[in-house]
Protein backbone atom coordinates (compact mmCIF):
# COMPACT_ATOMS: atom_id res chain seq x y z
CA UNK A 1 0.00 0.00 0.00
CA UNK A 2 1.45 3.14 -1.28
CA UNK A 3 1.94 5.71 1.90
CA UNK A 4 0.96 9.50 0.66
CA UNK A 5 2.07 12.34 3.19
CA UNK A 6 0.15 14.67 4.36
CA UNK A 7 1.74 18.28 4.95
CA UNK A 8 -0.48 20.82 6.85
CA UNK A 9 -0.17 24.34 6.70
CA UNK A 10 -1.00 27.53 7.87
CA UNK A 11 -1.11 30.47 6.05
CA UNK A 12 -1.53 34.37 6.57
CA UNK A 13 -2.02 36.13 2.77
CA UNK A 14 -1.48 39.69 4.49
CA UNK A 15 -1.07 42.83 2.61
CA UNK A 16 2.83 43.55 3.60
CA UNK A 17 3.84 40.21 4.22
CA UNK A 18 2.93 36.81 3.57
CA UNK A 19 3.68 33.85 6.04
CA UNK A 20 3.31 30.33 6.41
CA UNK A 21 3.65 28.10 8.93
CA UNK A 22 4.17 23.93 7.93
CA UNK A 23 4.07 20.87 10.19
CA UNK A 24 7.59 19.92 8.92
CA UNK A 25 9.15 22.24 10.60
CA UNK A 26 9.48 25.03 8.36
CA UNK A 27 7.97 28.70 8.49
CA UNK A 28 8.80 31.36 6.89
CA UNK A 29 7.44 34.99 5.51
CA UNK A 30 7.85 36.90 2.17
CA UNK A 31 6.94 40.73 1.49
CA UNK A 32 3.62 40.54 -0.51
CA UNK A 33 5.52 41.81 -3.63
CA UNK A 34 5.46 40.19 -7.03
CA UNK A 35 7.77 41.61 -9.81
CA UNK A 36 7.78 40.24 -12.96
CA UNK A 37 10.91 42.00 -15.40
CA UNK A 38 10.27 44.82 -17.72
CA UNK A 39 12.14 43.49 -20.16
CA UNK A 40 15.07 41.31 -21.84
CA UNK A 41 17.76 43.34 -20.02
CA UNK A 42 15.96 42.78 -16.97
CA UNK A 43 14.90 39.28 -17.54
CA UNK A 44 18.96 38.46 -17.68
CA UNK A 45 19.53 40.14 -14.65
CA UNK A 46 17.38 37.64 -12.75
CA UNK A 47 18.78 35.00 -14.60
CA UNK A 48 16.16 34.55 -16.70
CA UNK A 49 13.45 33.78 -14.16
CA UNK A 50 10.15 35.73 -15.37
CA UNK A 51 8.86 36.31 -12.03
CA UNK A 52 10.45 37.75 -8.36
CA UNK A 53 9.14 37.83 -5.31
CA UNK A 54 9.87 39.14 -2.04
CA UNK A 55 12.15 41.82 -0.37
CA UNK A 56 14.04 41.29 -4.24
CA UNK A 57 11.56 42.16 -5.84
CA UNK A 58 11.11 45.47 -3.54
CA UNK A 59 14.97 45.80 -4.20
CA UNK A 60 14.67 45.68 -7.80
CA UNK A 61 11.75 47.58 -8.68
CA UNK A 62 12.92 49.55 -11.21
CA UNK A 63 13.71 46.95 -13.21
CA UNK A 64 10.22 45.20 -12.39
CA UNK A 65 6.56 45.65 -12.95
CA UNK A 66 6.00 45.55 -9.39
CA UNK A 67 2.80 44.42 -7.92
CA UNK A 68 1.19 43.84 -4.55
CA UNK A 69 -2.03 41.84 -4.92
CA UNK A 70 -3.38 42.79 -1.37
CA UNK A 71 -4.71 46.54 0.08
CA UNK A 72 -7.24 46.79 2.72
CA UNK A 73 -6.76 43.15 3.49
CA UNK A 74 -8.22 41.99 0.60
CA UNK A 75 -7.74 41.01 -2.95
CA UNK A 76 -7.18 44.44 -5.16
CA UNK A 77 -9.96 44.87 -7.40
CA UNK A 78 -12.38 42.36 -5.79
CA UNK A 79 -15.17 44.67 -4.72
CA UNK A 80 -15.12 46.27 -8.20
CA UNK A 81 -14.88 42.95 -10.71
CA UNK A 82 -17.37 43.97 -12.71
CA UNK A 83 -15.70 47.19 -13.81
CA UNK A 84 -11.97 45.98 -14.14
CA UNK A 85 -12.62 42.70 -14.50
CA UNK A 86 -9.18 42.60 -16.21
CA UNK A 87 -7.62 43.89 -12.90
CA UNK A 88 -9.31 41.00 -11.10
CA UNK A 89 -8.20 38.59 -12.74
CA UNK A 90 -4.70 39.75 -13.23
CA UNK A 91 -4.55 40.27 -9.21
CA UNK A 92 -5.75 36.72 -8.66
CA UNK A 93 -3.52 35.48 -10.69
CA UNK A 94 -0.68 37.26 -8.79
CA UNK A 95 -1.78 36.14 -5.57
CA UNK A 96 -2.09 32.65 -6.65
CA UNK A 97 1.74 33.26 -7.72
CA UNK A 98 2.75 34.84 -4.30
CA UNK A 99 0.72 31.39 -2.47
CA UNK A 100 2.78 29.38 -5.02
CA UNK A 101 5.41 30.72 -4.10
CA UNK A 102 5.24 30.39 -0.23
CA UNK A 103 4.19 26.66 -0.30
CA UNK A 104 7.13 26.25 -2.74
CA UNK A 105 9.44 27.16 0.29
CA UNK A 106 8.15 25.00 2.68
CA UNK A 107 8.21 21.84 0.11
CA UNK A 108 11.42 22.00 -1.04
CA UNK A 109 12.70 18.86 0.66
CA UNK A 110 9.55 17.20 0.63
CA UNK A 111 8.24 14.18 -1.78
CA UNK A 112 6.35 14.70 -4.89
CA UNK A 113 3.12 12.82 -4.13
CA UNK A 114 1.99 15.27 -0.99
CA UNK A 115 -0.57 16.44 0.15
CA UNK A 116 -0.92 20.00 1.48
CA UNK A 117 -3.59 20.68 3.47
CA UNK A 118 -4.11 24.39 4.38
CA UNK A 119 -5.88 26.64 6.30
CA UNK A 120 -5.47 30.35 5.30
CA UNK A 121 -6.67 33.38 7.52
CA UNK A 122 -8.99 35.81 6.16
CA UNK A 123 -9.43 39.58 7.45
CA UNK A 124 -12.17 39.34 10.38
CA UNK A 125 -15.13 41.07 8.58
CA UNK A 126 -14.19 40.10 4.47
CA UNK A 127 -16.88 39.38 2.53
CA UNK A 128 -18.08 36.42 1.36
CA UNK A 129 -16.81 37.61 -1.95
CA UNK A 130 -13.72 37.73 -0.29
CA UNK A 131 -13.34 33.98 1.00
CA UNK A 132 -14.45 32.88 -2.19
CA UNK A 133 -11.56 33.96 -4.28
CA UNK A 134 -9.11 33.36 -1.23
CA UNK A 135 -10.70 29.29 -2.17
CA UNK A 136 -10.11 30.17 -5.52
CA UNK A 137 -6.82 30.44 -5.22
CA UNK A 138 -6.12 27.96 -3.05
CA UNK A 139 -7.32 25.64 -5.25
CA UNK A 140 -4.69 26.05 -7.95
CA UNK A 141 -1.74 25.33 -5.39
CA UNK A 142 -3.41 23.46 -2.18
CA UNK A 143 -5.05 20.15 -1.95
CA UNK A 144 -7.52 21.17 0.39
CA UNK A 145 -7.93 24.14 2.14
CA UNK A 146 -10.22 26.02 4.34
CA UNK A 147 -10.84 30.13 5.60
CA UNK A 148 -10.59 30.79 8.86
CA UNK A 149 -11.47 34.85 10.47
CA UNK A 150 -7.56 35.93 11.03
CA UNK A 151 -7.88 36.48 14.12
CA UNK A 152 -9.98 33.03 15.08
CA UNK A 153 -6.56 31.51 13.87
CA UNK A 154 -4.53 33.62 16.50
CA UNK A 155 -7.06 33.18 19.41
CA UNK A 156 -7.06 29.38 18.43
CA UNK A 157 -3.16 29.35 18.27
CA UNK A 158 -2.78 30.15 21.66
CA UNK A 159 -6.00 28.18 23.04
CA UNK A 160 -8.42 31.35 23.86
CA UNK A 161 -11.46 29.89 23.39
CA UNK A 162 -13.61 32.20 25.54
CA UNK A 163 -13.03 36.10 27.37
CA UNK A 164 -10.58 36.72 25.49
CA UNK A 165 -10.19 39.77 23.00
CA UNK A 166 -7.69 39.31 20.14
CA UNK A 167 -6.61 42.73 17.86
CA UNK A 168 -4.41 41.70 15.09
CA UNK A 169 -2.76 44.81 13.52
CA UNK A 170 -1.89 43.80 10.44
CA UNK A 171 -0.57 46.64 7.44
CA UNK A 172 -3.82 46.53 5.45
CA UNK A 173 -6.17 45.95 8.55
CA UNK A 174 -6.51 46.11 12.07
CA UNK A 175 -8.97 43.10 13.30
CA UNK A 176 -10.46 43.00 16.56
CA UNK A 177 -12.31 39.70 17.53
CA UNK A 178 -13.78 38.73 21.04
CA UNK A 179 -13.86 34.90 22.00
CA UNK A 180 -16.56 33.88 23.67
CA UNK A 181 -15.92 29.90 23.71
CA UNK A 182 -17.51 29.45 19.83
CA UNK A 183 -17.19 30.36 15.97
CA UNK A 184 -16.90 34.37 16.48
CA UNK A 185 -19.99 35.78 14.60
CA UNK A 186 -20.11 39.22 12.58
CA UNK A 187 -21.11 40.93 16.14
CA UNK A 188 -17.84 39.70 17.56
CA UNK A 189 -15.75 41.15 15.16
CA UNK A 190 -14.88 44.33 13.93
CA UNK A 191 -12.10 45.83 11.46
CA UNK A 192 -10.78 48.67 10.68
CA UNK A 193 -8.82 50.10 8.00
CA UNK A 194 -6.43 52.03 9.42
CA UNK A 195 -3.40 50.35 10.29
CA UNK A 196 0.02 49.96 9.20
CA UNK A 197 -0.64 51.43 5.52
CA UNK A 198 -1.95 54.48 7.13
CA UNK A 199 0.65 55.02 9.48
CA UNK A 200 3.21 54.99 6.48
CA UNK A 201 0.97 57.34 4.36
CA UNK A 202 0.32 59.96 8.30
CA UNK A 203 4.09 59.98 8.42
CA UNK A 204 5.18 60.48 5.01
CA UNK A 205 2.61 63.54 4.57
CA UNK A 206 4.37 64.95 7.76
CA UNK A 207 7.98 64.49 7.03
CA UNK A 208 6.97 65.87 3.28
CA UNK A 209 5.01 68.82 5.21
CA UNK A 210 7.99 69.39 7.93
CA UNK A 211 10.89 69.57 5.28
CA UNK A 212 9.58 70.28 2.38
CA UNK A 213 13.34 69.67 0.06
CA UNK A 214 13.65 66.45 1.24
CA UNK A 215 13.39 63.42 -1.43
CA UNK A 216 12.03 60.09 0.13
CA UNK A 217 9.68 57.42 -1.24
CA UNK A 218 7.13 55.61 1.00
CA UNK A 219 9.11 52.42 0.72
CA UNK A 220 11.70 54.47 2.40
CA UNK A 221 9.33 55.82 5.40
CA UNK A 222 7.73 52.33 6.36
CA UNK A 223 11.31 50.75 5.96
CA UNK A 224 11.98 53.93 9.16
CA UNK A 225 8.65 53.03 10.39
CA UNK A 226 9.45 49.26 10.87
CA UNK A 227 12.59 50.04 13.05
CA UNK A 228 11.43 52.59 15.39
CA UNK A 229 7.35 52.95 15.35
CA UNK A 230 6.30 54.64 19.22
CA UNK A 231 3.46 55.74 20.76
CA UNK A 232 4.59 57.20 24.16
CA UNK A 233 5.21 60.45 25.43
CA UNK A 234 9.06 59.83 26.61
CA UNK A 235 12.15 58.06 24.38
CA UNK A 236 14.73 59.40 22.82
CA UNK A 237 15.02 61.52 19.58
CA UNK A 238 14.93 59.29 16.37
CA UNK A 239 16.19 60.91 12.95
CA UNK A 240 15.60 59.41 9.34
CA UNK A 241 18.62 60.24 7.01
CA UNK A 242 16.90 61.74 3.76
CA UNK A 243 18.95 62.75 0.81
CA UNK A 244 18.34 66.61 -0.07
CA UNK A 245 19.30 67.38 -3.28
CA UNK A 246 21.22 64.25 -3.52
CA UNK A 247 23.02 65.13 -0.25
CA UNK A 248 22.24 63.13 2.48
CA UNK A 249 21.11 64.76 6.01
CA UNK A 250 19.68 64.09 9.07
CA UNK A 251 16.11 65.02 10.29
CA UNK A 252 14.49 65.72 13.44
CA UNK A 253 11.06 62.94 12.94
CA UNK A 254 10.30 62.76 16.35
CA UNK A 255 6.91 63.99 16.62
CA UNK A 256 5.70 63.03 13.08
CA UNK A 257 6.69 59.75 14.03
CA UNK A 258 4.72 59.88 17.46
CA UNK A 259 1.40 61.31 15.51
CA UNK A 260 1.18 58.74 12.59
CA UNK A 261 1.75 56.07 14.63
CA UNK A 262 -0.73 57.48 17.23
CA UNK A 263 -3.55 58.11 13.81
CA UNK A 264 -4.50 54.33 14.20
CA UNK A 265 -4.94 54.41 18.09
CA UNK A 266 -8.64 55.69 18.29
CA UNK A 267 -10.18 53.85 16.05
CA UNK A 268 -8.89 50.44 18.04
CA UNK A 269 -9.94 51.45 20.89
CA UNK A 270 -13.27 52.39 20.13
CA UNK A 271 -13.80 49.13 18.74
CA UNK A 272 -12.20 47.32 22.05
CA UNK A 273 -14.84 49.81 24.04
CA UNK A 274 -17.34 49.05 21.50
CA UNK A 275 -16.94 45.21 21.45
CA UNK A 276 -16.41 45.00 25.59
CA UNK A 277 -19.58 47.27 26.29
CA UNK A 278 -22.14 45.06 23.97
CA UNK A 279 -20.63 41.83 25.95
CA UNK A 280 -22.40 39.97 28.18
CA UNK A 281 -22.08 42.09 31.30
CA UNK A 282 -21.20 38.85 33.52
CA UNK A 283 -18.48 38.49 31.08
CA UNK A 284 -16.91 41.81 30.64
CA UNK A 285 -14.40 41.62 33.30
CA UNK A 286 -12.77 38.48 31.67
CA UNK A 287 -13.31 40.45 28.28
CA UNK A 288 -10.99 43.35 29.44
CA UNK A 289 -8.44 41.25 31.77
CA UNK A 290 -7.56 38.89 28.36
CA UNK A 291 -6.71 41.78 25.79
CA UNK A 292 -4.31 39.98 23.06
CA UNK A 293 -2.16 42.09 20.51
CA UNK A 294 -0.76 40.17 17.64
CA UNK A 295 0.32 41.48 14.53
CA UNK A 296 3.21 43.16 12.91
CA UNK A 297 1.75 46.55 14.37
CA UNK A 298 1.66 45.06 17.67
CA UNK A 299 5.29 45.89 17.94
CA UNK A 300 4.56 49.47 18.19
CA UNK A 301 6.35 50.64 21.61
CA UNK A 302 4.05 52.02 24.12
CA UNK A 303 1.05 50.88 22.16
CA UNK A 304 0.31 48.00 24.55
CA UNK A 305 -0.07 50.90 27.40
CA UNK A 306 -1.63 53.80 25.61
CA UNK A 307 -4.54 50.60 24.80
CA UNK A 308 -4.59 49.92 28.65
CA UNK A 309 -4.53 53.29 29.78
CA UNK A 310 -7.68 54.02 27.44
CA UNK A 311 -9.15 51.06 28.71
CA UNK A 312 -9.07 52.27 32.13
CA UNK A 313 -10.27 55.58 31.41
CA UNK A 314 -13.12 54.36 29.40
CA UNK A 315 -13.76 50.91 30.76
CA UNK A 316 -12.68 51.35 33.97
CA UNK A 317 -9.65 48.17 33.66
CA UNK A 318 -8.04 46.87 31.10
CA UNK A 319 -5.03 44.42 30.66
CA UNK A 320 -3.35 43.73 27.14
CA UNK A 321 -0.90 41.40 26.25
CA UNK A 322 1.32 41.15 23.61
CA UNK A 323 2.08 37.52 21.88
CA UNK A 324 5.46 35.92 21.68
CA UNK A 325 5.79 36.02 18.28
CA UNK A 326 3.77 38.30 16.69
CA UNK A 327 4.12 37.83 12.89
CA UNK A 328 4.09 34.18 12.99
CA UNK A 329 0.68 34.18 15.34
CA UNK A 330 -1.74 34.03 12.60
CA UNK A 331 0.07 31.60 10.44
CA UNK A 332 1.15 29.35 13.74
CA UNK A 333 -2.70 29.10 14.77
CA UNK A 334 -3.95 28.24 11.55
CA UNK A 335 -1.55 25.70 10.61
CA UNK A 336 -2.39 24.24 14.36
CA UNK A 337 -6.27 24.28 12.99
CA UNK A 338 -5.30 22.39 10.23
CA UNK A 339 -3.28 19.74 11.62
CA UNK A 340 -5.83 19.44 14.40
CA UNK A 341 -8.67 18.93 11.55
CA UNK A 342 -9.77 15.48 11.63
CA UNK A 343 -9.31 13.98 8.00
CA UNK A 344 -13.38 13.10 7.90
CA UNK A 345 -13.73 16.86 8.18
CA UNK A 346 -11.16 18.00 5.59
CA UNK A 347 -12.89 14.78 3.38
CA UNK A 348 -15.97 17.11 3.58
CA UNK A 349 -14.66 20.19 1.67
CA UNK A 350 -12.04 18.57 -0.36
CA UNK A 351 -11.32 19.87 -3.78
CA UNK A 352 -9.80 17.08 -5.29
CA UNK A 353 -11.02 14.16 -6.20
CA UNK A 354 -10.95 11.50 -3.56
CA UNK A 355 -7.83 9.68 -3.15
CA UNK A 356 -7.29 5.91 -1.18
CA UNK A 357 -4.75 7.27 1.50
CA UNK A 358 -3.55 4.63 4.12
CA UNK B 1 47.24 14.55 129.15
CA UNK B 2 44.44 14.98 127.17
CA UNK B 3 45.50 18.59 126.51
CA UNK B 4 49.15 18.28 125.40
CA UNK B 5 47.61 15.77 123.10
CA UNK B 6 45.05 18.47 121.95
CA UNK B 7 47.49 20.89 121.63
CA UNK B 8 49.79 18.91 119.21
CA UNK B 9 47.34 18.05 116.70
CA UNK B 10 46.28 21.97 116.69
CA UNK B 11 49.86 22.70 115.38
CA UNK B 12 49.86 19.88 112.84
CA UNK B 13 46.09 21.05 111.30
CA UNK B 14 47.43 24.92 110.73
CA UNK B 15 50.92 23.84 109.23
CA UNK B 16 48.93 21.58 107.36
CA UNK B 17 46.12 24.36 106.09
CA UNK B 18 48.94 26.93 105.36
CA UNK B 19 50.71 24.50 102.93
CA UNK B 20 47.47 23.83 101.19
CA UNK B 21 46.66 27.63 101.08
CA UNK B 22 50.06 28.79 99.89
CA UNK B 23 49.69 25.48 96.97
CA UNK B 24 46.31 26.93 96.25
CA UNK B 25 47.62 30.41 96.12
CA UNK B 26 50.30 29.30 93.53
CA UNK B 27 48.39 27.09 91.56
CA UNK B 28 45.80 30.08 90.75
CA UNK B 29 48.65 32.82 90.27
CA UNK B 30 49.73 29.88 87.66
CA UNK B 31 46.93 30.04 85.88
CA UNK B 32 46.11 33.82 86.00
CA UNK B 33 50.21 34.15 84.27
CA UNK B 34 49.29 31.52 81.94
CA UNK B 35 45.88 33.07 80.53
CA UNK B 36 47.63 36.42 80.34
CA UNK B 37 50.37 34.96 78.10
CA UNK B 38 48.37 33.03 75.90
CA UNK B 39 46.11 36.00 75.35
CA UNK B 40 48.41 38.54 74.56
CA UNK B 41 50.32 36.16 72.56
CA UNK B 42 46.87 35.54 70.12
CA UNK B 43 46.92 39.23 69.43
CA UNK B 44 50.58 39.83 68.79
CA UNK B 45 50.24 37.05 66.40
CA UNK B 46 47.73 38.36 64.39
CA UNK B 47 49.59 41.94 63.98
CA UNK B 48 52.50 40.47 62.94
CA UNK B 49 50.63 38.65 60.64
CA UNK B 50 49.18 41.42 59.04
CA UNK B 51 51.89 42.95 59.01
CA UNK B 52 53.94 40.21 57.30
CA UNK B 53 51.22 39.71 54.71
CA UNK B 54 51.20 43.55 53.44
CA UNK B 55 55.00 43.46 53.66
CA UNK B 56 55.46 40.28 51.16
CA UNK B 57 52.66 40.70 48.72
CA UNK B 58 54.10 44.53 48.35
CA UNK B 59 57.18 43.20 48.41
CA UNK B 60 56.19 40.36 45.54
CA UNK B 61 54.34 42.77 43.33
CA UNK B 62 57.02 43.91 41.39
CA UNK B 63 57.98 40.76 40.30
CA UNK B 64 54.20 39.54 39.79
CA UNK B 65 54.07 42.42 36.98
CA UNK B 66 56.96 41.84 35.22
CA UNK B 67 56.16 37.88 35.09
CA UNK B 68 52.87 39.05 33.79
CA UNK B 69 53.51 41.52 31.19
CA UNK B 70 56.10 38.94 30.14
CA UNK B 71 53.86 36.41 29.87
CA UNK B 72 51.30 38.14 28.05
CA UNK B 73 54.45 39.63 25.57
CA UNK B 74 55.81 35.99 24.66
CA UNK B 75 53.52 33.47 26.02
CA UNK B 76 49.73 34.41 25.55
CA UNK B 77 49.70 35.75 22.17
CA UNK B 78 49.74 32.62 20.51
CA UNK B 79 46.70 31.70 22.41
CA UNK B 80 45.14 34.94 21.86
CA UNK B 81 45.40 34.28 18.38
CA UNK B 82 44.21 31.12 18.49
CA UNK B 83 40.91 32.38 20.37
CA UNK B 84 40.29 34.79 17.29
CA UNK B 85 40.25 32.80 15.28
CA UNK B 86 38.06 30.05 16.74
CA UNK B 87 35.81 33.01 17.58
CA UNK B 88 35.99 34.34 13.50
CA UNK B 89 35.36 30.78 12.95
CA UNK B 90 32.19 30.96 15.05
CA UNK B 91 30.75 33.71 13.16
CA UNK B 92 31.42 32.61 9.59
CA UNK B 93 29.55 29.14 10.22
CA UNK B 94 26.54 31.79 12.08
CA UNK B 95 26.70 33.63 8.88
CA UNK B 96 26.08 31.08 6.92
CA UNK B 97 23.52 29.51 9.31
CA UNK B 98 21.57 32.71 9.35
CA UNK B 99 21.85 32.98 5.25
CA UNK B 100 20.41 29.37 5.28
CA UNK B 101 17.93 30.55 7.75
CA UNK B 102 16.75 33.79 5.16
CA UNK B 103 16.00 30.81 2.54
CA UNK B 104 14.51 28.35 3.88
CA UNK B 105 12.66 29.91 7.13
CA UNK B 106 13.21 28.36 10.82
CA UNK B 107 13.00 24.44 10.62
CA UNK B 108 12.08 22.91 13.41
CA UNK B 109 12.71 18.81 14.08
CA UNK B 110 10.05 17.04 11.94
CA UNK B 111 9.80 14.24 14.47
CA UNK B 112 8.09 16.70 17.15
CA UNK B 113 5.55 17.76 14.45
CA UNK B 114 4.39 15.95 11.88
CA UNK B 115 3.47 12.58 13.20
CA UNK B 116 1.81 13.89 16.23
CA UNK B 117 -2.43 14.22 15.78
CA UNK B 118 -3.94 15.13 18.99
CA UNK B 119 -6.47 13.36 20.53
CA UNK B 120 -9.50 16.56 20.52
CA UNK B 121 -11.70 17.15 23.31
CA UNK B 122 -15.41 17.75 22.57
CA UNK B 123 -15.43 21.29 22.71
CA UNK B 124 -12.62 21.64 20.24
CA UNK B 125 -13.67 18.91 17.83
CA UNK B 126 -17.38 21.37 18.06
CA UNK B 127 -15.49 24.41 17.37
CA UNK B 128 -13.50 22.50 13.92
CA UNK B 129 -17.05 20.92 13.07
CA UNK B 130 -18.34 24.74 12.67
CA UNK B 131 -15.34 25.90 10.52
CA UNK B 132 -16.30 23.37 8.43
CA UNK B 133 -19.88 24.04 8.28
CA UNK B 134 -18.59 27.29 7.23
CA UNK B 135 -16.50 26.49 4.60
CA UNK B 136 -18.84 23.78 3.03
CA UNK B 137 -21.33 27.17 2.88
CA UNK B 138 -19.00 29.12 1.05
CA UNK B 139 -18.20 26.10 -1.15
CA UNK B 140 -21.31 25.64 -1.83
CA UNK B 141 -20.87 28.78 -3.27
CA UNK B 142 -18.30 28.93 -5.36
CA UNK B 143 -19.78 25.45 -7.34
CA UNK B 144 -23.06 27.41 -7.66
Amino acid sequence: MAYTKILHVGIDLGTSRSVIAADNGVRTFVSSYVGFPKDAVSMRMFGKRDIVFGDEALRNRLALDLYRPFDKGKLKYSESLEINPKEYEKAKSIARNLLEHLVGLVTEEEPEDLIIRGVIGAPAMASIKNKKTLLTIADGVLNDSMIVSEPFAVAYGLNLYSSALIIDIGAGTVDLCRMAGTIPTEEDQITTLKAGDHIDQVFLDLIRKKHKDANFTVAMVKRFKEENAFVSAQGESVFIELPVRGKPVNHDVTEELREACRSIVPEIVEGVRKLVASFDPEFQRGLKRNVILAGGGSQIVGLQREIEKYMKKALGYGKATKVEEPLYAGANGAMKLAKDMPDEYWDQVTSRKKQKQT
Amino acid sequence: MARSMNSKKNESDTFYEAIKRFHATLEYMGLVSWSIISRSSTAIIDGVQKITETVTRNACKPFEDITHVTRTIFGKKAYVDEKIKGIEETIKRLEERLAFLEKHGVRIPEGDYQEKKQELDKERKEILSLIVEENKRLRNLLNR
